[in-house]
């Protein structure tokens, strides 16, 4: 084991078990149980990255999800994923990972000439320094982006990377699994409440983990296996490490990204699941955050965390250092010192800000108490301290600098408790000037926060507070009490702390002091901010960044606020803070949007004759979420002709159209007329059993809204249909009418769309096609009229034929159950061969009803039309009530001018209609000029031998034979047009009754 | 008689691997059943004492069913209820006819649904990744019949006795969506398809 910095003994790692990674192509070697951060740490990498703005050099700062430094983008180039935390990766047997930020390398990075430069790029700089010529700051912004930034999206497409959903309930969510975590969770498993316990780290413990730690007079990793066996034991707890519990949501919801341990065994389990749990009760045990010290260039590589460093330690085996200062303004520190010079690291001295001793002494280490250290010296490593006195008013400085070697700085400037969750539930924060951080104010209805994360730092107190909270969880949830035995362990209080917001600079030891390592934002940034007005903690973080880098500030919000109060001279809750919000660590995309990519984005529906269409060659479009036929390119031909192909078929001989996805709805009951009365705009009072009639709907505004036929099979029984797009939102309607507006009716709907499988049969040899499939309806004029309807046995199979048409030919609807649509399709192909049946698909149905006229939902009746714009103002009822019925009287609707629907034929017969133009009577491109309306369906029609159209213009059907232009900038070209009739083909719908 | 007639139903399952000891979940799809929605009067004595004779008690509880032989009535709506494979006993045509009381609606389904069971011991963790629905025991007891969505399909979902899994009851257009999808997110399972 080539690793320098691992020590020989100690840690959690799998010590015989080497894993190769490499790093910026360098191939290192670590342990099964590390993390990428820990070894990179054990080879002595320290520099892993280059900054925001200054693209200073950065190492590794702490041991968690608070990582401001350490993000690299994991896996192959094409394919990585950027911006992960270093610290939160598990190290596996073949892990590619690369530095961000850099170029060319990162050693050499030619942009950290910005860093020099820096007195001219202060916070807002671009504000202020781009602003003039304006049209210019497209082009700044592409540099700035540039130069800035973190890691690049990948390019391409991990095809074997696979995210997933989750689904899961529970009585009681504990969110950390370390000491008041595990307590809350076995206190609530043991009264039999369903629990789930997430932790975002692989093991289980928490800080106990971080520290050698003494419960009940033994090492502390015998409570957390024990606790744990018990735990895993229990049907009623789930356990979810590698668990970040990233947002809290109404009603409960808590979501957790669940990652995969890379190199799982089960190759087809996803990397990632959202997990999207509903909870009775949630505690927050989500531990504490430690923050740093605020001196010049506490950002260089070898600057860490003490609590990190601690981490790092006892966690991984890993000396972070060779020779270490300790800084610090709290006991934790001392902790940590003891920890590593028991290790072999040499420790140079103890600088505690505070006079008062630490509860905690250290044998045969320097200690200077009262002190601190004012800047860090070293370029991309740390080599020494500077260290000096502080005034009693911590922001001057009295006697000498002195200067101590060492490539370790191991600050600590107290703890913030992770307060993220109780946030996102509303939760309002308050300053504990005691431990000198922000902690719960009030308590939630239904979220408790415990040990550490309230604040409470001493570890008795956390078990306590854990068992207490598990048992009043499980007593909300009506589950009984219960008793357990928390571990007898250290009471002892620490010293408190000093507040040391930020260090003063020292005479020849100037440099810059980092407030939010990630977004670069300096002391200067935020008292600058301060000078020039942005007195709000939320314009603050606007005007310089703070805390809006991928981390959220984790290390960098208390200490930010609290330099802006002291400029302010405000206290500390005056200036509050800015709010928490999810996610608490970034979540991939990849995450939210689980299986739902590509193909598999949304639901596909399929008809019953799917297959025969694919069978046929057709080309599918989505209608909805529907797949119908396109069009049929016979031979391989295009849309235009294969359409112009179908609809002459149609309209010379006979062509079939799957017309399966139209919404159809059952309707049953004594007061079913009534119903369809109080619908639609018309009167359904006179349609007799066995006929069919079409019927107009309107929103509650008088907007037409869906449009069908219905027919009649039985005194109490009618089929409505409704157009494709609108199925589910007419159903909708219906019910929530007979639900809340009319419950006394006596009628009952159903859906049947997915029921019936549908196949219109259109075109002059119609009725000659259907009289040769075997059955027994009789398809005559005098027995099936138009706006008929007939039931009997039809290709062996029942059957329901209506004879309606949307093409504007003789033409029946066969209507089957729908396992037999196939068969009956193939006895139609089979009965029209002799006519050369043809299938059409939307296109071609398209050219037919724009040819007769016909407008649809969506293009002509968009939801600004009423019915008389659509020249149905007759059908509107005079005699009875109907939804929309009471709007039609306002005056915007009955007012001169309005759009009306007409047809459009271009003067020069060969001439393209665009469609989308607007209609104008000026021969003109170039605005303004006035819109009198504008073009909503176009076609070619093989019937008249050129494009027509269908549009909404102003007064129309008082204008039909005026010439007008259709105008259309966007492809650059005007049309002169003449506005006819909007019905092409047979005005008089012969063709429909022969 | 139906069996007479050419059906040609949603999907046609291919037989995939799957010994039954590796494998977590196993999807079948089943033969077509008839499905009949019934809107009743169950408070009309006569009616329900029809019902009993018939062999049918109709569950009065939200998403619950109720078995009777190879039958099985689901509470769907209040007031209505889906009647799946009443056979012989109960037809369209005997409830229309022999009933005293006449239902308020009949509506034959038996197209509209594809019914696919998912079984195994993982049969829980497939259908949660994609049904927000509490399905613990407790909460969604064997017999229960909500419907909800799973993978974006509206479904009924029917809690099979002696932990045999789901059957899903899924509008036909969505089926073979559906059914992909559950092979898919199977895959982690080891999923066994049986052919119809």
């Amino acid at each position: 084991m080539s690793q320098p910095f691992r020590i020989a003994a100690g840690g959690r790692i799998e010590r015989d078990r080497t894993l190769s990674f490499t790093f910026d192509g360098r191939a290192l070697t670590g342990c099964a149980g590390d993390t990428l951060a820990s070894a990179l740490l054990a080879n002595g990498v320290h520099l892993v990255g280059r900054s925001f703005k200054y693209h200073r050099p950065r190492g590794i700062y702490s041991a968690g999800p608070e990582e401001p430094n350490a993000m690299v983008a994991l896996g192959p180039t094409d394919t990585h994923t950027p911006n992960l935390r270093a610290t939160e990766i598990e190290l596996f047997d073949g892990l590619q990972a690369h530095s961000q930020n850099r170029w060319p390398s990162l050693a050499r990075d030619v942009r950290a000439v910005v860093d020099r430069a820096a007195p001219l790029v202060p916070a807002g700089f671009y504000y202020k320094t781009f602003m003039w010529p304006a049209d210019r700051w497209m082009t700044y912004e592409k540099h700035i982006r540039h130069a800035a930034g973190l890691g690049l999206a990948s390019t391409g497409v991990d095809a074997a990377a696979t995210y997933d959903r989750r689904f899961a309930h529970c009585d009681v969510l504990v969110v950390g699994g370390g000491a008041a975590g595990l307590t809350a969770a076995l206190t609530a498993a043991r009264a039999g409440a369903r629990v789930i316990v997430a932790d975002e780290r692989p093991t289980w413990g928490g800080s106990l983990t971080a520290a050698p730690t003494t419960l009940d007079g033994a090492d502390s990793r015998l409570w957390i296996a024990s606790t744990l066996a018990e735990l895993t034991e229990r049907d009623n707890v789930t356990l979810l490490p590698r668990a970040s519990v990233f947002g809290r949501y109404d009603q409960d919801l808590y979501g957790i990204a669940v990652r995969r341990p890379d190199g799982s065994p089960n190759d087809a389990a996803p990397r990632e699941t959202l997990w999207l749990v509903r909870t009775q009760r949630a505690v927050v045990a989500a531990g504490a955050i430690e923050r740093p010290l605020v001196f010049a260039n506490n950002d260089r590589p070898g600057v860490m965390l003490a609590g990190a460093a601690q981490a790092y330690l006892n966690r991984y085996a890993v000396m972070p250092g060779r020779r270490a200062v300790i800084a610090t303004n709290n006991d934790s520190a001392y902790a940590a010192a003891r920890d590593l010079q028991a290790a072999g690291v040499d420790i140079a001295a103890i600088v505690d800000a505070r006079v008062e001793p630490a509860r905690i002494t250290i044998d045969g280490v320097r200690h200077i108490p009262g002190s601190a250290v004012v800047a860090a010296r070293g370029h991309s490593r740390v080599t020494g301290a500077a260290v000096a006195h502080l005034g009693s008013d911590g922001k001057s400085l009295d006697g000498a600098v002195e200067i101590i070697d060492c490539d370790l700085i191991c600050a600590s400037g107290g703890w913030s408790p992770t307060v993220h969750l109780y946030s996102h539930a509303g939760g309002k924060l308050r300053y504990d000037s005691d431990i000198a951080a922000l902690v719960p104010r009030d308590e939630l209805a239904t979220l408790s926060v415990v040990g550490a994360a309230a604040g409470q730092f001493v570890l008795d107190r956390c078990f306590a507070a854990g068992a207490a909270a598990g048992r009043q969880a499980v007593a909300a949830c009506g589950y009984g009490a219960t008793v357990i035995d928390v571990p007898v362990c250290d009471g002892q209080a620490a010293t408190p702390p000093r507040p040391l917001w930020h260090l003063p600079l020292a005479r020849g030891h100037k440099g810059k002091r980092f407030v939010d390592l990630q977004a670069d934002v300096t002391v200067d940034d935020v008292e600058l901010a301060a000078r020039e007005g942005y007195r709000s903690v939320e314009h603050l973080k606007r005007y310089t960044t703070l805390g809006m880098g991928t981390d959220q500030g984790k290390t960098s919000n208390i200490n930010g606020l609290a330099i802006l109060a002291e400029t302010l001279n405000d206290p500390i809750d005056a200036v509050g803070t800015t709010t928490f919000r999810p996610p608490y660590t970034p979540v991939t995309l990849g995450t939210f949007a689980g299986r739902e990519t590509g193909k598999h984005f949304a639901p596909i529906r399929r008809t019953p004759l799917h297959d025969r269409h694919e069978q046929a060659g057709a080309v599918f479009a989505p209608a909805g979420l529907w797949l119908r036929p396109h069009y049929y390119p016979r031979g391989g031909v295009d849309v235009q002709t294969a359409s112009r192909r179908e609809a002459t078929a149609v309209r010379r001989s006979v062509g079939l159209v799957d017309v399966s996805t139209l919404g159809r709805i059952d309707i049953q009951g004594t007061d079913a007329a009534e119903l369809l009365n109080r619908l639609y705009v018309n009167g359904w009072s006179t349609l007799a059993i066995g006929r069919v009639r079409y019927g107009l709907m309107l929103r509650e505004d008088g907007m037409v809204s869906d449009d069908g036929t219905t027919a009649r099979l039985a005194a109490d029984h009618y089929i409505m249909t409704t157009t494709t797009a609108n199925a589910g939102a007419v159903m909708t309607h219906i019910e929530h009418y007979l639900q809340l507006v009319w419950p006394d009716l006596d009628v009952r709907v159903a859906s049947i769309t997915d029921q019936w499988a549908v196949i219109a049969v259109a075109g002059p040899n119609s009725r000659a096609t259907l009289q040769r499939v075997a059955g027994d309806i009789d398809f005559t004029n005098e027995s099936l009229p138009f706006m008929g309807l007939a039931q009997g046995t039809f290709a062996g199979v029942p059957a329901t034929v209506f004879r309606i048409s949307f093409s504007g030919e003789l033409a029946y609807e066969v209507a089957v159950p729908a396992d037999y649509g196939p068969a009956v399709w193939d006895a139609l192909m089979a009965a029209g061969e002799s006519f050369d049946i043809t299938p059409y698909g939307t296109e071609a149905l398209g050219i037919l009803r724009v040819e007769k006229g016909h407008f649809v939902i969506g293009a002509e009746a968009d939801g600004r039309a009423t019915a008389d714009d659509l020249g149905l103002g007759r059908m509107q009822s005079t005699k009875k009530d109907f939804v929309g019925r009471r709007s039609l009287g306002r005056p915007a609707l009955t007012a001169p001018n309005r759009k009306q629907l007409v047809g459009l034929r271009p003067v020069d017969a060969a001439a393209a209609i665009p469609a989308g133009a607007q209609i104008v009577e000026k021969p003109s491109l170039i605005g303004p000029v006035e819109m009198i309306g504008h073009v909503t369906s176009t076609a070619f029609s093989p019937e008249r031998e050129g494009f027509i159209a269908l549009a909404m213009i102003a007064n129309g059907r008082a204008r039909v034979g005026d010439q007008v232009f259709a105008s259309s900038p966007l492809t650059d070209t005007l049309v002169q047009m003449t506005i006819t009739n909007h019905v092409f083909i047979d005005p008089n719908g012969e063709r429909l009754r022969a | 008689m139906p069996e007479a007639l050419p059906r040609e139903p949603a999907i046609r399952p291919v037989q995939k691997v799957g010994t039954a000891s590796t494998a977590g979940v196993v999807l079948t799809l089943r033969p077509a059943a008839t499905i009949l929605r019934l809107c009743a009067p169950l408070d009309h004595a006569p009616f329900v004492a029809a019902l009993a004779a018939a062999g049918l008690s109709l569950p009065e509880d939200p998403c619950i069913s109720e078995q009777w032989g190879d039958a099985t009535a689901f509470w769907v709506a209040p007031g209505e209820w889906w009647l799946v494979d009443i056979g012989a006993t109960l037809t369209e045509t005997t409830i229309r006819a022999d009933l005293p009381a006449r239902p308020r609606a009949i509506v034959d389904l038996s197209h509209s649904r594809t019914i696919m069971r998912i079984g195994g011991s993982q049969a829980v963790d497939l259908v949660a990744k994609g049904c927000p629905l509490d399905l613990d025991p407790t909460a969604f007891p064997t017999g229960g019949c909500p419907q909800s969505v799973l993978a974006g399909v509206n479904l009924l979902l029917h809690r099979l006795p002696a932990n045999a899994g789901f059957d899903l009851y899924v509008p036909r257009s969505y089926a073979r969506h559906l059914w992909e999808w559950l092979q898919l997110a199977g895959a982690e399972y080891r999923i066994s398809v049986a052919a119809g």
